[in-house]
């Protein structure tokens, strides 16, 4: 059964549309672009998603998401359902209608094949940096175990990097499901997955709560399918059935009210406070994620403007050569996207040089600034009149001199105010390192808006917190400018 | 009118200069004496600007020969950069348009350059400059923007900071352009005690009254030569 990339609406006369939102990027065996045919998707999240359509009489539509904003695809509207090895937990049962579980999964470590024989449990990786995928009931594990046992969590916006990352020993260990443990260790040598289970989860399906009619009409699809054999026949074609399945099937079918996690107390999820509450337990880490921010944007601006002077005075004073490849270097950066910069920097070059993400991230936004920031200082000091120049030279001043003490000072004053705009979005851009496992204010935000199952909160203390940050800043600006005003007369 | 020490501190000799294709000087000589104060005059374009730009070391020459205060210099060296700081002690120069330092106070535009390029400690040439400010009536605007100056204050800065580096001559585009007839008067008066005091002043004017009253010799131009 597969799903049909972008397809259209339904022709006229033909059964509805099932919409059903998941994201590729996750791979096989849930979600892929099926290797033969780009254009049409395979995976067991892919066969259950046309089972279900099936059932209900319509012709499945597959709707492209990103993993992390299913939930909220989802609760809009986007999609009627979610298929994408969707995780049960207490947030997602307190915000959507939830299906049954159709799997169960086992969190599991791996670690460099080296380590194997001395890391057992979490309690072994104190004060070791353990890397995860970002939303997941595993990061949730791994905030406990920082708190509990000491070791450092990294929360990856993809499943893949975790692993490579932990190859090369930026991390020393990934805890993640099996399903996605045994897939890429198919893909990839150096590692090992440890057989103990550090807790259990459950694969489900999400609806929004105004769909808990069609989730009841799932449920029993489900059931059906699960009594029948096909479902274990779509599991054991993808080589994800085992054990585990024919017990969770059962309890499943008898109507049994299966927990979202085993081994992990849950009592104190955010999920199941008030909103209020919520917000109090996650403003610490909110607060230090601005600290992140703050800091990371700072230094990395400081960085951009040094780099960006020497290019503009490079491409203002320079000889042709110099000034063909200070060019060249702007217009490569201007014009490539900084993502690609941030993973080339991070991961494209973690063969040679393993840079630790914060400095990474300080590198890449710096270096992507610096190109911005070196025209506007260009254009700056190509806007200092000639006759200040002449001036200063008859007074026996030296190139140098004049660069420094009449050209750069005049120039400054003209640039303050693109400088200054610059870094407020910096401060917001800062947010794009998340992709480097930086948790600054954004991407901290976003775990806990997954964890509420709510963006509403979460998204007006973030958007408070940017505000403190970026207004004051702007309020500086305008202080320096009407005190350095250029003169108009 | 003053008198002045007759031996030349200036000689230009058979000065050429071309922008492009287009020849700008076609051999202008003249020699200026000692103390003296001495008017360019001509249309737009007769190349007055351009001898005042040539002697700051601003225009490359092609060919002919320039002497100031000793120094020797032809069209191949005006670009050696020794040579340019040597002559940038010998000539002091004012713009039309004053070119003060946008960003500096009064007194900052005449330290600058004491500071910086002759390594005078700041609050000796801090002491030179207000002297300068006092004897050009401008001390109590020491402190203020050149866009807080008038036409007059900024005018008397700019000869300050030109002066404040000691040079022998004084080069002066279009002095009178933006004054009003008692700022011109002033204006005179001031560069009397200049030459009084042995400067040697080169000026280029359209202004024939004021050439008339103060200048000791005018000096006329057209189409890149002297007439």
């Amino acid at each position: 059964m597969c799903g049909v990339l972008g397809a259209g609406g339904a022709a006229a006369g033909a059964p509805q549309a099932f919409r059903w939102a998941g994201d590729p990027e996750g791979g096989a065996p849930f979600v892929e672009a099926d290797p033969s045919r780009p254009d049409a998707l395979v995976g067991f999240d892919v066969e259950i998603a046309g089972l279900l359509a099936q059932s209900l009489g319509r012709t499945p539509e597959f709707v492209n998401i990103q993993f992390n904003y299913i939930d909220q695809s989802i609760a809009r509207g986007d999609a009627e359902i979610g298929l994408s090895g969707i995780e049960d937990t207490p947030a997602r049962r307190a915000s959507l209608a939830v299906t049954v579980p159709y799997y169960e999964f086992r969190e599991v470590l791996s670690v460099r094949a080296a380590d194997a024989q001395r890391i057992r449990s979490l309690a072994d990786l104190r004060g070791r940096t353990v890397a995860t995928l970002g939303g997941t009931i595993a990061y949730e594990i791994l905030l406990r175990a920082q708190q509990d046992v000491g070791l450092q969590a990294v929360s990856y916006e993809d499943d893949v990097h975790p692993f490579s990352d932990l190859v090369v020993g930026r991390v020393d260990a990934v805890l993640l499901d099996n399903v996605l443990a045994e897939r890429r260790k198919r893909a990839m040598t150096g590692f090992e997955i440890l057989p103990q289970t550090i807790a259990i989860g459950h694969y489900v399906g999400v609806l929004s709560q105004a769909q808990a009619p069609m989730r009841d009409a799932i449920d029993a699809t489900l059931r059906g399918a699960m009594r029948d054999g096909t479902l274990e026949r779509i599991l054991r074609k993808w080589s994800v059935w085992n054990d585990d399945q024919p017990r969770l099937f059962a309890r499943v079918i008898a109507g049994e009210q299966v927990p979202a996690v085993v081994g992990l107390d849950t009592s104190a999820s955010v999920a199941t406070m008030s909103r209020w509450r919520a917000a109090r337990v996650y403003l610490p880490s909110l607060l230090r994620a601005s600290v992140v921010t703050i800091v990371l944007s700072v230094l990395s601006m400081a960085l951009a403007v040094a780099i960006g002077v020497g290019i503009a005075t490079g491409r203002v004073y320079g000889g042709p050569g110099v000034r063909v490849a200070l060019t060249s270097y702007v217009e490569l950066i201007r014009g490539t996207p900084i993502l690609l910069q941030l993973f080339v920097l991070y991961y494209g070059l973690a063969a040679a040089v393993r840079l630790p993400a914060f400095v990474a991230a300080l590198i890449g936004l710096a270096l992507n600034y610096a190109a911005y920031e070196s025209e506007i200082y260009r254009s700056a000091l190509e806007a200092i009149s000639v006759g200040q120049l002449e001036a200063a030279r008859t007074l026996g001043l030296s190139e140098r001199q004049v660069l420094t003490l009449v050209r750069g000072p005049q120039a400054f004053r003209l640039a303050l105010a693109p400088m200054t705009n610059d870094f407020v979005a910096m401060l917001k851009d800062s947010s794009l390192v998340s992709v480097l496992t930086v948790l600054e204010l954004t991407k901290q935000t976003q775990i806990f808006a997954t964890n509420l199952g709510s963006w509403v909160i979460p998204g007006i203390l973030c958007a408070a917190l940017y505000l403190a940050m970026s207004l004051p800043l702007a309020a500086l600006a305008r202080k320096l400018e009407s005190r350095w005003k250029r003169p108009t007369a | 009118m003053t008198a002045a020490d007759t031996s030349p501190i200036l000689t230009i000799d058979q000065l050429q200069l071309n922008r492009g294709a287009r020849q700008i000087l076609k051999g202008v000589s003249l020699t200026v004496g000692r103390g003296h104060l001495v008017a360019l005059m001509g249309p737009s374009g007769s190349g007055k600007t351009t001898i005042l730009r040539t002697l700051a070391g601003l225009e490359p020459f092609q060919a002919g020969r320039i002497v100031i205060d000793g120094l020797v210099f032809g069209g191949g060296e005006a670009s050696n950069r020794a040579t340019l700081s040597q002559l940038r002690r010998k000539v002091g120069m004012v713009f039309q348009f004053h070119c003060l330092f946008e960003h500096l106070t009064a007194l900052q535009n005449i330290c600058l350059a004491p500071v910086h390029a002759l390594r005078v400690p700041p609050h000796q040439a801090e002491q030179q400059a207000r002297a300068l400010l006092t004897s050009f009536g401008v001390e109590h605007r020491a402190d203020a923007l050149p866009r807080e100056l008038s036409g007059g204050e900024a005018q008397r800065v700019a000869i300050a900071r030109a002066l404040a580096v000691e040079p022998p001559v004084l080069l002066m585009d279009e002095p009178t352009a933006s004054l009003d007839p008692e700022r011109r008067g002033e204006l005179g008066a001031l560069l009397r005690t200049l030459t009084g005091q042995g400067r040697t002043l080169l000026i280029a004017t359209h202004d024939e009254d004021f050439a008339g009253e103060f200048a000791t010799r005018i000096v006329r131009m057209r189409d890149g030569v002297v007439t």
